[in-house]
């Protein structure tokens, strides 16, 4: 009874690992082949993703393992058209020493760790908020810090707030003032840092470069967002620019107080240089980008064909490996 | 880490005096809230025991003084926040209206003022045609 229950558990496991394991492959190698491309467009023609598509990204795996999943189990073991091509006949040969059990394990294995980890991470997330909290003064929605540093984000996944540095009202004018207001209240209406929380979690699987990239752009993603939000008008937008700018201008003039070294990779450095300019020349920008619909056709391509070779890639596993 | 009302205001007092010793804040603070020695004794302690306070032990009683300056301990806070997402600070969970860690050049930002400024004026001439 337990031995067929364990038995059911790694099958549905091995059906789900697959083609999400197969997703997760080509669509690293897929984006590593366009990033390499991408740098050497100029930043106005780069191709940008949508949020749509990132989330695409990011849930394509764990999408094809779950329709795996249930086209294998709903459609019963060999009626019809599509359990003829997705069908799945091992789970009466398998056995508890197979490669399936230890693939299964494994991968349970990562899947707790990650759980855990991002779990930990929301709860000290959410105690040093508060102790910054504490730290501020509450004027309103706001919290402003004082610091001789720059600062102005959203911080908070559960409940988002906004931070200013107490010092940014006489450092800028009263329309730049309210324009970064309004940037960092347009994150707190969109839960930015919970949909990047999410992403992180949804990400975790991918390799490093991978999982960093997409984060990356999700972080572009949402600041263009909330510079959107923040503007009404052509006019408007200019402004938006010119604050960034002009922020940004502040901030390099003045160094962080603390002896500590900023731990900012080589990587996300070149990144964010060209996230800045990305974000001004969008800003300035009459015309509206149009989001390429190439990455979500490549990926539901890639997905499909994940879930039509579940079986076939078990076959060429089986080769190799006890079954 | 959470700090309770009176240890807030017992790490605000030693930022200001930079050191004391727990008969010194108890003084201190007797002029504007009620509390006894020990009280403030253990609030001191528990300060100490989440690595805020230094102490140094003259004569019969500890002397505590802030392990960091109230600026530093506030950006090391904000480092700490973007930085225990990720390695990369630029996807931390903070959405900050601009890179918390990146300094940017300034050619570059003069570069992009420059093209902001063209854009007014290429705006400007358009309103005034109209």
């Amino acid at each position: 009874m337990i031995e067929t229950f364990i038995t059911h558990f790694q099958e549905g496991f091995i059906v789900f690992l697959l083609p999400f394991i197969l997703t997760l492959i080509t669509l690293s190698c897929g984006l590593i082949v366009w990033q390499k491309q991408r740098l050497k467009m100029t930043a106005t023609s780069r191709l940008k993703f949508s949020e749509n598509t990132l989330w695409l990204f990011a849930l394509s795996p764990w999408g094809a393992g779950m329709l795996a999943l249930g086209v294998v189990n709903y459609s019963g073991p060999a009626h019809g058209l599509i359990a003829g091509v997705i069908h799945w006949h091992a789970s009466h040969l398998s056995s508890l020493l197979s490669w399936h059990s230890l693939s299964a394990l494994v991968f349970s294995i990562f899947l707790v760790k990650y759980l855990l980890r991002y779990s930990v991470l929301l709860i000290a997330d959410y105690k040093k908020i508060n102790l910054l909290k504490q730290l501020s003064t509450k004027d309103g929605d706001v919290y402003h810090i004082e610091s001789d540093v720059n600062h102005a984000f959203c911080a908070g996944v559960i409940r988002p707030h906004c931070f200013l540095s107490s010092n940014l009202k006489y450092q800028l004018s009263k329309k730049e003032y309210d324009i970064v207001l309004r940037h960092e209240q347009a994150h707190v209406d969109r839960y930015d840092p919970l949909r990047k929380w999410l992403m992180g979690m949804l990400t975790a699987f991918f390799p490093l470069t991978v999982a960093r990239l997409i984060q990356l752009n999700m972080s572009l993603v949402c600041e263009q967002a909330a510079d959107g939000m923040a503007s009404n008008n052509n006019h408007d937008k200019i402004d938006v620019a010119a604050t960034l700018v002009k922020f940004s201008k502040l901030k390099a003039s003045k160094k962080s107080s603390t002896k500590q070294s900023p731990i900012t990779s080589d990587f996300s450095l070149a990144f964010d240089h060209d996230a800045l300019r990305q974000r001004v020349l969008c800003l300035l920008d009459d015309k509206e980008t149009k989001n390429s619909t190439i990455p979500p056709i490549v990926i539901t391509i890639i997905v499909s064909t994940s879930i039509i070779l579940v079986d076939s890639s078990h076959h060429l596993i089986d080769s190799f490996l006890l079954h | 880490m959470q700090l309770g009302d009176l240890e807030k205001q017992v790490l605000q007092h030693l930022w200001k005096v930079q050191s004391a010793s727990a008969k010194d804040v108890h003084k201190d603070f007797a002029t504007h809230r009620t509390g006894s020695l020990n009280t403030i004794q253990s609030t001191l302690d528990r300060l100490y025991k989440k690595e805020l306070l230094s102490r140094d032990k003259q004569g019969h009683a500890f002397q505590y003084s802030p392990k960091l300056e109230r600026q530093e301990f506030i950006a090391q806070l904000i480092k700490s926040i973007s930085n225990e997402f990720s390695a990369d600070q630029e996807h931390s969970l903070l959405a900050a209206f601009s890179s918390v860690s990146t300094e940017f050049g300034t050619t570059e930002l003069d570069s992009l003022e420059e093209m902001i400024n063209k854009r007014r004026r290429v705006l400007a001439k358009i309103d005034n045609n109209d």
